[in-house]
């Protein structure tokens, strides 16, 4: 009986911790996306994000790119050469690249590159008292350090996916024609009539909010960081958990609009 | 002498520089101060002492106005932390510097950025302007060409040193001095009392210290109040401590002075 209640009290207790989380992380968004209308930082601070997140992730975005691109093309050469449909490669490594692999190989690299070091950075500074030093000089933490992350991370994040997206196909075109030995004429015709400005759009869209998502979760738990090193274990832990679900999660729901905004409002048969 | 909870202490006729009033502050279920009076005179130097978890670094941080009290309140320049805006209480915080326990240098800025951070948020001073400030700073805590260092770089006594320096960046009027001696060897540690003291002089700030360590605090303070229990216990000068009978404070100064006079 005794053990029953305790369980029941410590279920409680992790809900009532659970609530709390939400509510913090709602204040932490309200906070944050009232200083996106106050005068921003000094330069340097988004340069330096802009270094770390765009530039430094390039080789990264690089090679995952190209081998999505190459193992689409192996999968769907497997498939379309028992149907005798090869030259139909093309538009099948294209479109899941720029509207879904793209946006989400690339957010995946991004949370792990980027995200977990926003956490691992935020939190050490919360354990070690700098970012109460910050306040004691009469500085808003979230004015210089929240706003320059989430804003560059939002803006590179469709940057990245497309150079993704350009390499991954390159690596599919690349194996189609020279490896698997398809027409290239044929290769690059297909993949031109398949191929539509709505995908991309869907892509970047996806990339700017999952971009968004990445460093508004990674930013608020290393912020709220508690306990020293282990704290900034654990809050690594939870923020790149938590955001990859929702970029999964969040991934399906976006598709599902694209696809109903696409067929009432898009599709050329409108 | 021995100080009940929620009696003022200080001048009673003139406004106090820093004053809290009846001041609680918990954490969870934990309460760590449970109705602390106390006042700062502008110019003097007071020294917080007290077991470790008793609420000194917490009251520091009421004081500066990083923690709002759940009951009580605190005031700095004759107004409430609460009544401020955000805007205006981060305004005059620009009057305090704040020297951490780690000393909480930006680890991803050299010792110069470090010094030069707040002058920068706050100031639209020349490269050239900022470059003499920091080698000012630098100047008062006895350190030179450490500038491109980074903190990972120094040890803990010049991070204190660099912290001491870059609180001094802004020209404050009160300087919160968080456990500035504590893991220093006995010769850092009365380089940072001499700081302490010389900052004191050669700036005229008010200074609060934070300390556990009894020979820190007799030489650099003032007025000496210790926290116990959540209460404040103890009130007043370096040799009023010596010789007070509160038990509590004979237990906690006794092993340190045996020490000293060894």
């Amino acid at each position: 009986m005794s053990s029953n209640s305790n369980s029941l009290d410590s279920l409680w207790d992790r809900a009532a911790l659970r609530v709390k989380e939400i509510w913090d992380f709602a204040v932490f968004l309200k906070t944050t996306f009232r200083q996106y209308l106050s005068p921003y930082p000094r330069f340097t601070f988004f340069y330096r994000q802009f270094i770390e997140v765009g530039v430094k992730s390039v080789p990264i975005v690089l090679v995952v790119g190209a081998f999505v691109g190459m193992v689409l093309a192996v999968m769907t050469y497997q498939q379309f050469s028992i149907l005798g449909i090869e030259s139909m490669m093309g538009p099948f490594i294209a479109v899941p690249m720029v509207s879904q692999l793209g946006p989400i190989m690339t957010a995946l690299m991004i949370l792990c590159r980027v995200g977990s070091a926003m956490t691992a950075e935020l939190g050490s500074m919360k354990v070690t008292e700098q970012i109460d030093a910050l306040h004691c000089f009469g500085i808003n933490p979230i004015k210089t350090l929240i706003v320059p992350r989430t804003l560059v991370c939002a803006a590179m994040l469709p940057c990245l996916t497309v150079i993704s997206d350009v390499i991954g196909i390159i690596g599919g075109w690349v194996l189609g024609v020279y490896v698997f030995d398809i027409n290239e004429s044929y290769y690059l015709e297909k993949t031109r009539s398949y191929f539509m400005a709505f995908d991309v759009y869907v892509g970047l869209i996806k990339a700017f909010v999952f971009g968004f998502i990445i460093s508004l979760f990674c930013c608020f738990k290393g912020y709220t960081t508690r306990g020293g090193a282990t704290g900034v274990g654990k809050s690594i832990m939870e923020a790149v958990v938590v955001a990859f679900i929702a970029i999964i999660v969040l991934n399906f729901f976006m598709s599902m609009i694209a696809t109903e905004i696409w067929y009432h409002y898009w599709s050329p048969d409108v | 002498m021995r100080q009940k909870s929620g009696t003022t202490i200080g001048h009673p006729m003139s406004e106090p520089f820093i004053s809290m009033t009846n001041v609680h502050k918990s954490f969870g279920t934990q309460q760590i101060l449970k109705g602390v009076d106390l006042e700062v005179e502008k110019g003097e130097t007071l020294v917080i002492i007290g077991g470790s978890g008793t609420g000194k670094s917490v009251t520091m941080k009421l004081i500066i106005g990083l923690y709002p009290p759940e009951q009580g309140i605190v005031r700095f320049d004759g107004k409430s932390w609460a009544d401020r805006t955000h805007k205006g209480a981060d305004l005059q915080r620009q009057r305090f510097g704040y020297v951490f326990q780690g000393g909480a240098l930006f680890d991803s800025l050299n010792i110069k950025e470090n010094i030069a951070f707040p002058i920068r948020e706050h100031t639209k001073k020349k490269e050239s302007e900022i470059d003499k400030i920091v080698r000012n700073c630098l100047d008062s805590v006895g350190l030179d060409n450490i500038e491109q260092k980074f903190p990972s770089q120094i040890s803990g006594g010049m991070q204190k040193r660099v912290s001491l320096a870059r609180a001094l960046s802004l020209n404050p009027e009160v300087l919160l001095y968080d456990e500035p001696t504590t893991g220093l060897d006995p010769i850092n540690s009365q380089k940072i009392n001499e700081l302490i003291v010389k900052t004191k002089n050669k700036h005229d700030v008010t200074s609060i210290v934070v300390t556990h360590d009894m020979q820190s605090a007799l030489y650099v303070a003032d007025k000496i109040v210790m926290l116990y229990q959540g209460h404040l216990i103890f009130k007043g000068t370096p040799t009023q401590l010596l010789s007070t009978d509160v038990p509590e404070v004979k237990t906690f100064i006794e092993p340190a002075l045996q020490n000293v006079r060894r």
